[in-house]
């Protein structure tokens, strides 16, 4: 008995051991550079030399500017808007998955979705340039078709940037949705169909509430990697189109530090509340799971 | 007479229902169909533009192109500094896998059978630098080199992509570490066999699958990360996405059309790879 417990004891030692290194290695290089980047926020910097601090200055500055505001919001909502889209574009792809009862279709659908998964933004952005450009696909289309006479201008605008990170997210959207539809118990549709549900009715009472979980997942992904996606705005949004993180990065080449730092610590605590906000009406609207 | 009276309105609604019936499903499916082609065209359209526009040539982008040329692709091994960005790429991807495995895939042995306490804090420390988004993470790490005084050099860069990619090979392997039957190890430890052993023959088979896809997507994440590398990235010593970064930011340069191509075949190769170990669930960490 004595001897197991040792045994045990050994067991759990051991067992710390493994999982200290990265451990150490995330607070020496994640942790700790987290709380460089608060304290810088609270200093004032020059030319990447500390001046002065710690004070709340940087932070009341960018408060008291209608800009920041400006900047934040047109972030928020395009990035509500790329999550809306890809909720409207993803659901029915996973949905169709589920009904599909050819195998090689399947995995078609999975193949088309989880390519551009893999596939770094930087090569999708340069794809959807090509698309939107001035002699691009949808303006030599539009041209050919007489519907235009002179090329849009679709890049460097609002919905260019909507366009690329709708798509570069999507998967996000789809692939959490893909696996729950796909074990869903078909029993339920069928209690439905029986009781006599079209299918129209089963799937807005049965199989969408059933889903909430998943779709909650997909959003928050989608929403807080747009919030935060670097690649697309800075390379499809043009200098008219700033959004936050190309904002910071100009705010950081410009040596300003201490004023990145609020911004940074700003964008994650607002991609915090928006994350439990979304949480929060996921359970609310589950509430008959839980109950 | 009464009870009549009452179910004709009744049968008249079913009546109602059944000519609604068949219009919104109907409308329903066609809608459904619809929308899923939209998308999933959207999804590979970028990628397809891309193969076709690097056999075409000229110095400005255009589609369709005009010709079939291999011009673009030859110009590639031209083009200044883009084989020295390539190597330092696959270098530091490397050494970035190396390092991940070397502290995850203790860490999930460890979380899996160990016995210790906070359990669920530590898992939700090791992947919490997913939640937080590159730039924040490039941007604290620059800063704080500057903190203690070191300069921006490739080993921050190699810090900051082990410090982004390792909670997605943690979690791949974690999920394949929890699927492992403990039995088999306590009988080959019964059996006499010594730590190692039992790692070398019980554990590390069963997880050999989770380490190939997880260090095929660390890899991945590595190769192509922008947000990140573009601030902890010396000016000088550039990794391939910010090479590619400066040859579309002003102007946008078609060479990347042919390096693009190169890089969604990679993808591709790495794709079937996750494919055939983990799955492409697996790849995202949902079992």
């Amino acid at each position: 008995m004595q001897n197991k417990q040792k045994k045990v004891q050994s067991k759990r030692k051991g067992a710390f051991l493994g999982v200290t290194p990265a451990i150490i290695f995330l607070l020496v290089f994640f942790a700790a550079p987290f709380v460089v980047l608060l304290y810088y926020s609270l200093l004032t910097i020059e030319q990447g030399d500390i001046v002065s601090g710690p004070t709340l200055q940087r932070y009341i500055e960018l408060l008291s500017d209608p800009f920041t505001y400006y900047l934040f919001g047109r972030t928020i909502g395009l990035s509500f808007l790329v999550t809306a889209l890809s909720v409207l574009l993803g659901y029915p792809v996973a949905y169709l998955h589920s009904k599909l009862k050819n195998p090689t279709l399947k995995t078609i659908i999975l193949a088309i979705v989880s390519a551009p998964l893999l596939t770094s933004s930087l090569i999708l952005t340069f794809g959807w340039i090509v698309i939107l450009g001035k002699n691009g696909m949808v303006n030599n289309l539009l041209i050919s078709l007489n519907i235009i006479d002179e090329p849009l201008k679709i890049l460097f605008t609002m919905s260019a940037v909507i366009i690329g990170l709708t798509q570069v997210h999507l998967p996000f959207m789809i692939v959490p949705l893909v696996s729950t539809l796909q074990n869903l118990p078909s029993d339920l549709e069928d209690a439905a169909a029986d009781l006599g549900a079209n299918k129209w009715q089963t799937f807005w009472q049965v199989t969408l509430p059933q889903s909430i979980p998943s779709i909650t997942s997909g959003v928050t992904l989608v929403f807080v990697l747009a919030y935060t996606a670097f690649t697309v705005p800075s390379l499809m949004g043009g200098s008219a189109m700033q959004l936050v993180s190309v904002y910071i990065w100009n705010t950081v080449r410009s040596l300003a530090w201490d004023t990145a730092a609020a911004l940074s610590s700003i964008l994650l605590l607002t991609s915090l509340i928006i994350i439990s906000i979304i949480n929060f009406v996921s359970r609310r609207l589950t509430k008959w799971q839980h109950s | 007479m009464a009870a009549q009276l009452t179910t004709t309105p009744k049968a008249d609604q079913n009546q109602k229902r059944r000519v609604k019936k068949p219009f919104m499903d109907i409308f329903g499916t066609v809608l459904l169909v619809i929308l899923a082609i939209i998308s999933l065209i959207a999804l590979v359209l970028p990628m397809l533009v891309i193969v076709i526009v690097s056999f075409d040539v000229g110095p400005f982008l255009r589609f369709p192109p005009e010709v079939f040329s291999f011009e673009r692709y030859q110009a590639i091994f031209e083009l200044n500094g883009f084989v020295e960005s390539l190597f330092l790429s696959l270098r530091v991807a490397g050494i970035v896998v190396a390092a991940d495995l070397i502290l995850g895939v203790p860490a999930s042995i460890a979380l899996v059978r160990g016995n210790f306490p906070a359990k669920s804090f530590i898992i939700g420390f090791l992947q919490s630098p997913m939640m937080i988004p590159g730039i924040v993470v490039g941007i604290s790490l620059l800063f704080y080199m500057s903190f203690i005084g070191v300069n921006v050099s490739v080993f921050l860069m190699t810090i900051s992509h082990i410090v982004i990619t390792m909670p997605f090979l943690t979690n791949i392997t974690y999920a394949r570490m929890r699927s492992a039957d403990p039995v088999l190890e306590d009988a080959a430890r019964d059996l006499g066999a010594n730590r190692w052993k039992v790692f070398q023959h019980i554990v590390l088979p069963h997880l050999l699958p989770g380490i190939i896809g997880g260090s095929a997507f660390a890899f991945l994440l590595s190769f192509t990360n922008l947000p990140t590398s573009i601030f902890t990235a010396p000016i000088l010593d550039v990794p391939m996405p910010v090479y590619l970064f400066r040859l579309m930011i002003y102007n946008i340069n078609p060479i990347v059309a042919p390096i693009a191509t190169l890089q969604i075949v990679l993808t591709l190769i790495i794709l079937i790879i996750g494919n055939k170990t983990v799955g492409t669930g697996g790849l995202m960490g949902i079992e």
